[in-house]
């Protein structure tokens, strides 16, 4: 029987120590207190609340795993995982609306106008209309 | 396109660009919070492990210490966000845990689940603010200290015991408020339930017009309710003065609010005598403003009675028992109608119509905070969510049904009672500011709305022959026997309540109602049957009731028919357009889309502002749309408009010929309605043509047979090939039958007749077959059968010379030793051996049931 426990698993004990510091440091970053938080904008707001969400579920099974493990069978901590899952994926869509590159009009309007020419015929006929007026909005 | 400042667009950005880094921030924790378990999941685990680590002085504590940080972490982050969670101690088991945690999360889904929505619905470059609700309603799970002492008894202790301990509180309690006597026959309080109009009283009132002299009741508070003959019911006594109210200056400023006394530190007085009553109201006539609360009973009462009345100024609190004086509570009338004396209410519909029928008082100078509320469009609109927000009390609203007339008052509903009158000048300061916030009008428009509410004047409920109609839920259609029924058991009932003064639901609930009415039931034990449990008026009058239905079984049997007008006027009433909704399942069942608009379902219609310029549907920015894009360019007209290039020719001819291929090109649809017009056409042409066929036959072909009938002459159909040469003749119709019998075929000329394709039985006759055998036995080449020699042989032998001699010596005779072997002896289907072998004399007969019956036995 060891005397002393293995540095690998020292190592491994420092490395947890380590995340939950930089946990803490980054909530208290963020922590601006409940009046504050809900003067946010619903997008910060519904970013926060997520990460909260997931935040507790890692932090459930990390205290889980003070206690010994066994995170990975907790049946109500999976059914959670997995609603976490649905949240963040919502809010990763959401996210995306942010980037998406809007229209960009007067290329879309150029478009759409050079669909609608034609190449004119060498004809007799040589009437030609007035260039139609094209109004571009601002 | 929004009008936007520069410094709006700069707001704007730089949420934008907040957004995005708190975006980073995010994502930056979330990761830690993946690597974190990850790092979890190598750490020892129990039952390989971590035991023995655990034992490890130094490994034991360092678990102790992070399961601490974890700890508070938790409670931090579920507190910056306003969701706090119920925060396990430090050592509690992992259920314990998980339950918490589990618990926290269902209320920030919920939340995220709101935003969420609100940001999907949103245009892309909104910025979306946090729904109102949110905000409003506050840290959606702080809960008091009361609510969390009393959940973590529930909590701690066993449930069921919990449970069972609570449960046997109510009953006793419930035990306790038997009412014994009716408080109408011990104070002697007179209803009148006629059917003539409710005279109103007016107690203090300005001269409304010269030449009539009002009489005024006496400060004594005699009242007559047959002296006022002057007054008719319609017009409301104070109708001068409501009409001419104008709200005082000081109640249309913003004021500081008035916080309310502690409950144990405001003084209660229970008024139940005259003296006490003129105190309070001096004390009311002195003030500038308190609010009141009714109780009211409905259900051992006809027309209603008040039970109680709260009412709360600044500094105490009075419950007024109206029972031992009932006559002189109009006293009262003198603040309730004091134009400068502010009454403040929450719900007062009702109230003010029990004021005017039990007492003769009249309000003047009203203020509803539940109009309130709903102008600030706050999400619930009760009393306890009121006392919620600005008291932060949880109203216990197990009262709210109780029984009220009993006496002595317990006092918990004592408790009950004055709360809900308590918060409620608080509550009114605070909805004042926040309308005063809101908008400065309104104020004035609750104020007006209040008004109104102050001009209704009670009338008593008329009786409907058929109000049941509207009143009652009916499941089908009845017929004549049945409707008689219902009517006449709807206007007994009333009849026995307005009697008795008691209320038509407790002289025979609604469902007994129908039930009788349905089954018609012939006996009183029927009518018990009908009416479980047996309501006491029943069986008083069981009699009646017999009586009404067996009038109504007489009656002619018809399925009645709800007249068009009376099934709508049935359901205007109710709200609805069909027999099966109500006005709840309407809005259950609808299958409207509501998530665009602004009306929210849960909490029922809003109160739509018509004067402001907002549609219920969003409209889309046209930067979404490609509207504006198709309609920055023109698309060419038919007639003159050519888009070019700039500087080269347009082509007028190439142009007009695309148009007229365009012309002529006929769109799918239109082919399909072409095809449409030409299948009726044609289906139109076929039916005429098939109308005069039919004309010009005249006689159908016979269809109908009968035996008087010739009989048909059906020569069988045969093939050809199969037919015979030697043609068969066909005789009349009873030779046919016969020789169809005999003979499998009949022949038609020409027949082609292939005897090989059947065996001989079936060909021939059987004297046919008898003569085929014998001669073939005559001829048989070679014998079978011993001692006999071929048929050709003897037969030569014979016809050529005289027969020889049989030798019988020479003849081998040992055949006729050997026994012989009879085939057919060995076939017995019937087992007749086997029978005739265990053949015994029991009666075979007798031993099958079937044959029993009907066999008589002749063994003696």
């Amino acid at each position: 029987m060891t005397t002393t426990i293995p540095p690998d698993l020292i190592a491994r004990l420092q490395k947890f120590d380590q995340l939950i510091t930089k946990i803490e440091d980054a909530i208290e970053e963020i922590d601006v207190g409940t009046d504050k938080h809900f003067e946010r904008s619903a997008h910060e707001m519904a970013l926060v609340d997520s990460m909260s969400m997931f935040l507790m579920d890692s932090l459930l099974w990390a205290v889980q795993a003070t206690k010994g493990g066994g995170a990975d069978k907790n049946e109500d901590l999976l059914i959670d995982l997995a609603r976490t899952k649905r949240v963040t994926a919502d809010m990763k869509a959401i996210n995306a609306r942010q980037d998406a590159p809007r229209i960009n009009k007067t290329a879309a309007a150029n478009f759409v106008r050079n669909a609608l020419w034609e190449v004119p015929e060498q004809g007799t006929s040589t009437e030609t209309a007035p260039d139609p007026p094209v109004k571009m909005e601002e | 396109m929004s009008n936007l400042k520069e410094e709006d667009v700069q707001d704007e950005e730089m949420i934008r660009q907040r957004t995005l880094n708190m975006r980073k921030r995010v994502e930056e924790i979330m990761r830690n919070g993946a690597t974190l378990v990850r790092e979890s999941n190598g750490l020892p685990k129990a039952g390989a492990d971590f035991e023995l680590y655990n034992s490890f002085p130094t490994f034991n504590a360092f678990m102790k210490r992070s399961e601490e940080r974890l700890n508070a972490l938790m409670g931090k982050v579920t507190n910056s966000i306003g969701c706090a969670m119920r925060v396990p101690d430090v050592g509690a088991s992992v259920e314990h845990y998980t339950e918490c945690v589990i618990e926290a999360q269902d209320n920030i889904a919920e939340r995220v689940a709101t935003l969420h929505e609100a940001l999907k619905k949103a245009e892309k470059d909104e910025i979306v603010k946090v729904p109102e609700f949110i905000t409003k309603a506050g840290p959606t799970n702080n809960k008091t200290e009361a609510e969390i002492s009393e959940a973590m008894k529930t909590f701690s202790a066993n449930i069921g015991t919990v449970l069972a301990a609570k449960f046997r509180e109510r009953r006793e309690e419930a035990a306790q408020m038997i009412v014994h006597e009716k408080p109408q026959k011990t104070y002697n309080i007179i209803a009148d339930n006629s059917v003539a109009p409710f005279v109103s009283v007016k107690h203090h009132a300005i001269e409304k017009r010269s030449g009539i002299v009002v009489v005024d009741d006496d400060e004594s508070g005699r009242i007559g309710w047959t002296n006022a003959e002057a007054e008719t019911e319609e017009e409301h006594p104070y109708i001068a003065e409501i009409l001419n109210f104008k709200v005082p200056e000081s109640q249309l400023e913003s004021a500081e609010p008035k916080k309310f006394n502690a409950l144990k530190n405001t003084q209660l007085t229970m008024v139940d005598t005259k003296e006490k009553l003129e105190a309070l109201k001096d004390t009311l006539n002195s003030v500038t403003e308190f609010s009141v609360d009714l109780e009211h009973h409905e259900m051992r009462t006809y027309l209603g009675l008040t039970c109680l009345i709260q009412i709360s100024t600044r500094d105490e609190d009075f419950i007024i028992d109206p029972f031992p004086m009932w006559d002189c509570i109009g006293i009262l009338n003198e603040p309730f109608t004091n134009p400068k004396i502010l009454k403040v209410f929450h719900g007062a519909d009702n109230d003010v119509l029990w004021l005017q029928r039990d007492f003769g008082i009249h309000i003047v100078n009203l203020f509803d905070t539940y109009v309130a509320m709903k102008k600030l469009k706050y999400p619930k609109f009760s009393l306890a969510y009121l006392a919620f927000r600005f008291a932060d009390v949880i109203l216990d609203k197990q009262y709210q049904l109780a029984d009220w007339r009993a006496r002595p008052l317990r006092n918990a509903m004592i408790n009950y009672a004055r709360e809900d009158t308590h918060y409620l000048l608080y509550s009114y300061d605070m909805l004042r500011e926040q309308l005063l916030k809101q908008d400065k009008k309104d104020l004035n428009v609750v104020y007006s709305e209040c008004n109104d509410l102050c001009v209704r004047v009670y009338k008593k409920p008329v009786f409907k022959p058929k109000g049941y109609l509207t009143d009652l839920k009916l499941r089908f259609t009845f017929n004549s026997r049945q409707d008689h029924a219902l009517t006449s058991l709807y206007k007994w009932r009333d009849v026995v309540a307005r009697q008795e003064d008691e209320s038509p639901q407790f002289v025979l609930p609604n469902h007994m109602l129908l039930a009788l009415a349905e089954q018609l039931p012939r006996d009183v034990g029927g009518i018990y049957a009908c009416c479980n449990p047996l309501p006491h008026f029943v069986k008083k009058l069981a009699g009646q009731i017999l009586k009404i239905i067996v009038e109504a079984r007489e009656v002619k049997l018809e399925k009645v028919k709800v007249t068009a007008k009376e099934n709508n006027d049935a359901q205007e009433a109710r709200g609805v357009m069909s027999d099966s909704m109500d006005h709840i399942t309407s809005i259950l069942k609808s299958k409207i889309d509501f998530t665009h608009t602004k009306f929210d379902e849960e909490r029922g219609e809003i109160h739509i502002d018509k004067t402001e310029e907002s549609s219920d549907v969003l409209r889309k920015d046209e930067l979404q749309s490609l509207i504006s894009v198709l309609l920055s360019s023109s698309i060419p007209s038919t007639e003159a408009m050519v888009v070019v290039e700039k500087g080269k020719k347009g082509d007028v001819k190439k142009i007009k010929k695309l148009v007229d291929e365009l012309d002529k090109f006929v769109t799918p649809f239109e082919c399909y309605q072409m095809m449409m017009i030409t299948k009726q056409k044609q289906e139109e042409e076929e039916r005429k043509e098939a109308e005069r066929k039919r004309l010009e036959e005249g006689d159908k072909p016979k269809t109908l047979f009968s035996h008087h009938d010739a009989v048909v002459v059906r020569k069988p159909q045969f093939d050809s090939k199969l037919l015979n040469v030697d043609t068969v003749k066909v005789g009349d119709s009873d030779d046919t039958q016969q020789q169809r019998d005999s003979t499998m075929e009949q022949d038609k000329e020409p027949p082609v007749f292939d005897p090989s394709r059947f065996s001989d039985d079936q060909l021939m006759s059987k004297k046919a077959m008898k003569r085929k055998r014998e001669h073939a036995k005559r001829n048989i080449d070679v014998s079978v059968v011993l001692g006999e020699s071929s048929s050709s042989d003897p037969k030569k032998q014979k016809t050529d010379a005289e027969l020889e001699e049989f030798n019988y010596e020479e003849a081998d005779s040992s055949a006729f030793e050997k026994p012989v072997k009879d085939n057919n002896a060995e076939f017995d289907p019937f087992h007749q051996k086997y029978r005739l072998k265990n053949k015994s004399k029991t009666n075979k007969s007798m031993k099958k049931s079937s044959n029993r019956s009907g066999t008589i036995n002749y063994k003696k």
